[in-house]
C-alpha cells in the first residue's frame, strides 16, 4: 500500500469518528424550570414523564446533576420525588451564572437507567 | 582591548553554577538522546486518547477528557511548568514526534520563504486561535477541541514535510509563539557552560549539526533548527529546550542553567538567530498580543462582557457574534495598545528626553509588559487548574466505566480543586509579581535611555503597568460566567 493511500485510509477512518446514537427504552420528558430565567440559587425543575406509548411512567428514581459549560467546575446534585401520575418535582442550586446542563438520570421500576439532558442557557446572577 | 570577540551573554550576569544537566538522575537523563522521546510518547498517547475521546465520547465538555485536560489542565500546567523551570512543553512536543517520523518517509525539500521569516504570520495566528476559542466557545465543545488538536497534527506534518529545519515552531506555531514569550520569564536557560571552550571549538557541530565519519557525512545528531547559535544565543526566545545542541556538542559544553527571570527583557545584544529585539518589530507585537490578549482572554469568562456584547449587536444592528467580537478584539489588541503604548512612547519622547522615533521607542519599551502579562495568564489559567485539579480523575474513571473498565471505580464527580476563596489570592499574587516585574523592566529600560533621568522616561510606562494591572485586578473579582452562547438576549 503506498504512502499516500495510508493516509488516505486514515483520514477516512477519522474522518467517520461519530458518536452512537443514544439508545435504549423510550422515555418521553417535558420538563418546566422556575424560576424562568434561572437564576443563581435554589431551582425547581419539574418532570412530566411518560413510556413510549403516552402512559405516565411512574415510580421511577431520579437524581439531578447539573454541569458547567466550562469543564472543572463543581457540578451540583440534587433528587427529584414523586408528585402524582408520572410528574416529578426537584431542585437543584446553580452556584455561579451562565450556561448549565441538567442531567436527569433515571432508574426505572425494571432497574433499567436512562438518561436525559436539559440546556438550561444564559442562569443570571442572583 | 577589542581583541576578544564580542559575546552578548556577557552583558547578563555572570552565569550561576546551579546547572540543571549535572543534577544527579534528573541531569543524567536530561542527557540521554532518546529523553525526548520518552517525554513525547507519553504525551501523544494522551493527544490521540483525547482526540478519540472528543470525536467519539460525551458531548458534555465537563465528562470529556479532551475539553477537560486541555483547558483545565495543560494550559495550567503548561504556565507553571515555564513559571518555575521553563520552555519543557516544547521540549516533550508529541507534534513534534510525529514530525520525526513523518520525515522518516518525506524529506522536507524547501526552505522557508524568506518573507515569512519573522513572527507576524504566527501573530496573526494566535489573535485567530483567540478569536475562535470565544466565537466556536472552545472550551466547551468536546468536538471542537479534538479537531484543532487533529488540525494542530495536521499543520506539523504538512508545513515541516514541505519545509526544512524547525519552520514550524519558529514561524507558525502559535502556541510555541505563546511558550517562547512565556520562557523569558522562566528561572532556566540552555546555554554554555564555558565561553573559552566555544572560541576553540572549530566544528560548531551545536548550529551544524554532528557528523559522521564516512565519506557522505551524513548528519547523525542535527544542531539547533531553529538557528540558535550557542555561543552567540541570548536568553530563552525561540528556544525549544530540544537538547539538540546539548547532544552535538563534542565538548558537553552546553548545560540547563539558572538566571535571572526577565533578565534578558532588560538588555538588547544582537541575539542569534533573533538579531536585536529593538529593532523587531513583529516581536514587539506578539509581546503586546501575548499581554493584552491575556486581558481579553479572561475578559470574555466575566459577566461584563455578555452586557457589552449585547450593546454592540444593538448598536451594529448585527445577529451574529463573529462581527461583534471583532469589534471587541480589535479594540482589546489593536486599539488599546495603539493608544496606551502611543501615547507612552510620545510622552517618554517630550518628557523623558529620549531621541529616539516613537515607534521605535514604543517597541523598546513594549517588551516591559511581557511580566505582567504572563502574570494574568498564570491567574487565569492558574485560577481552572487549581480550582479543577482533580475533575481529569472522575472523567477518566468515567470513560473507562464506558469501556466497561471498571477498575477506577464509580466516577466521583464531586472531585474538582482547591476552593475559589483560596485561589483568588494567588490569582493577585501572580499579577502582583507580574506588574513588580514590568515596572523593573521598565525602569531598566529607562536607565538605559536615560541614566541622569531615569523616573520621565519611566513614568508614562510605570502608569501604563499599572492600568493594565488595575485592569488585571478588576477582571480577577468579576463573577465569572461562562456562556457557550453570547449573543442570546
Amino acid at each position: 500500500m503506498s504512502r499516500g493511500s495510508i493516509f488516505t485510509v486514515g483520514l477516512f477512518l477519522l474522518l467517520g469518528c461519530h458518536r452512537q446514537a443514544a439508545s435504549g427504552p423510550a422515555v418521553l420528558m417535558a420538563f418546566q424550570i422556575t424560576p424562568q430565567p434561572a437564576r443563581v440559587g435554589s431551582t425547581e425543575i419539574s418532570l412530566q414523564l411518560r413510556d413510549g406509548n403516552s402512559k405516565p411512567l411512574t415510580g421511577v428514581h431520579i437524581n439531578l446533576e447539573a454541569d458547567m459549560s466550562h469543564p472543572g467546575m463543581a457540578p451540583v446534585f440534587g433528587e427529584s420525588t414523586e408528585i402524582g401520575e408520572g410528574r416529578y418535582r426537584g431542585k437543584i442550586g446553580f452556584t455561579m451564572p451562565g450556561d448549565w446542563v441538567v442531567l436527569v438520570h433515571m432508574t426505572l421500576p425494571d432497574q433499567k437507567r436512562v438518561e436525559r439532558q436539559i440546556d438550561v442557557k444564559g442562569v443570571e446572577a442572583k | 582591548m577589542g581583541t576578544e570577540p564580542y559575546n552578548p551573554a556577557l552583558e547578563m550576569s555572570e552565569p550561576a553554577s546551579f546547572d540543571l544537566m549535572r543534577v544527579g538522575v534528573v541531569g543524567s537523563l536530561l542527557r540521554w538522546r532518546h529523553t525526548r522521546t520518552l517525554l513525547q510518547i507519553p504525551l501523544l498517547v494522551v493527544g490521540i486518547i483525547m482526540i478519540l475521546h472528543g470525536l467519539l465520547g460525551p458531548t458534555l465538555a465537563p465528562k470529556n477528557l479532551a475539553t477537560t485536560l486541555t483547558w483545565v489542565h495543560f494550559r495550567g500546567v503548561l504556565v507553571l511548568v515555564i513559571l518555575g523551570a521553563g520552555n519543557f512543553f516544547c521540549l516533550a512536543c508529541p507534534f513534534m514526534l510525529v514530525r520525526n517520523m513523518a520525515r522518516r518517509f518525506f524529506k522536507p525539500f524547501a526552505n522557508w520563504p524568506r518573507r515569512l521569516r519573522n513572527k507576524w504570520l504566527s501573530v496573526g495566528l494566535f489573535v485567530l486561535i483567540l478569536f475562535l476559542y470565544e466565537l466556536f466557545d472552545l472550551w466547551s465543545s468536546p468536538w471542537w477541541t479534538a479537531w484543532l488538536i487533529v488540525a494542530y497534527f495536521a499543520a506539523v506534518l504538512v508545513i515541516d514535510g514541505v519545509f526544512k529545519h524547525a519552520s514550524f515552531c519558529k514561524f507558525v506555531c502559535p502556541l510555541g509563539q505563546f511558550n517562547f514569550v512565556a520562557s523569558l520569564l522562566s528561572p532556566l536557560e540552555i546555554k554554555v557552560r564555558d565561553e573559552n571552550v566555544c572560541t576553540s571549538c572549530i566544528t560548531k557541530d551545536c548550529i551544524r549539526g554532528k557528523r559522521g565519519s564516512g565519506a557522505e557525512l551524513v548528519v547523525i545528531q542535527r544542531g539547533c533548527e531553529l538557528a540558535l547559535f550557542q555561543p552567540l544565543k541570548v536568553g530563552n526566545m525561540d528556544c525549544t529546550f530540544c537538547l539538540d545542541c546539548v547532544h552535538a556538542c563534542p565538548h558537553d559544553n552546553v548545560g540547563i542553567m539558572t538566571r535571572v527571570p526577565a533578565e534578558e527583557l532588560m538588555i538588547d545584544p544582537q541575539r542569534s538567530g533573533i538579531g536585536l529585539f529593538s529593532r523587531r518589530k513583529d516581536l514587539a507585537a506578539l509581546a503586546i498580543v501575548f499581554t493584552f490578549g491575556a486581558l481579553l482572554n479572561a475578559f470574555g469568562m466575566v459577566s461584563p462582557v455578555y452586557v457589552i456584547e449585547r450593546w454592540l449587536a444593538g448598536l451594529m444592528h448585527v445577529s451574529h457574534e463573529a462581527p461583534v467580537l471583532g469589534v471587541i478584539f480589535g479594540f482589546f489588541l489593536v486599539l488599546e495598545p495603539l493608544v496606551l503604548l502611543g501615547l507612552a512612547a510620545w510622552l517618554t519622547r517630550s518628557w523623558g528626553g529620549i531621541r529616539r522615533a516613537l515607534l521605535p521607542t514604543a517597541v523598546r519599551y513594549s517588551y516591559a509588559l511581557v511580566p505582567l502579562g504572563f502574570g494574568m495568564w498564570l491567574a487565569h489559567y492558574g485560577f481552572h487548574l487549581l480550582t479543577g485539579v482533580l475533575t481529569f480523575i472522575p472523567v477518566t474513571q468515567s470513560a473507562l466505566a464506558n469501556l466497561g473498565l471498571n477498575f477506577m471505580g464509580d466516577p466521583r464527580w464531586t472531585w474538582t480543586g482547591i476552593p475559589v476563596r483560596f485561589v483568588q489570592p494567588i490569582e493577585l499574587c501572580f499579577i502582583g509579581l507580574g506588574f513588580a516585574g514590568s515596572l523593573l523592566v521598565a525602569y531598566r529600560l529607562s536607565e538605559n535611555d536615560s541614566p541622569d533621568h531615569p523616573l520621565r522616561p519611566f513614568l508614562p510606562w510605570a502608569a501604563v503597568l499599572l492600568l493594565i494591572c488595575l485592569a488585571a485586578v478588576w477582571l480577577m473579582f468579576q463573577p465569572m460566567e461562562m456562556r457557550a452562547t453570547l449573543m442570546m438576549s
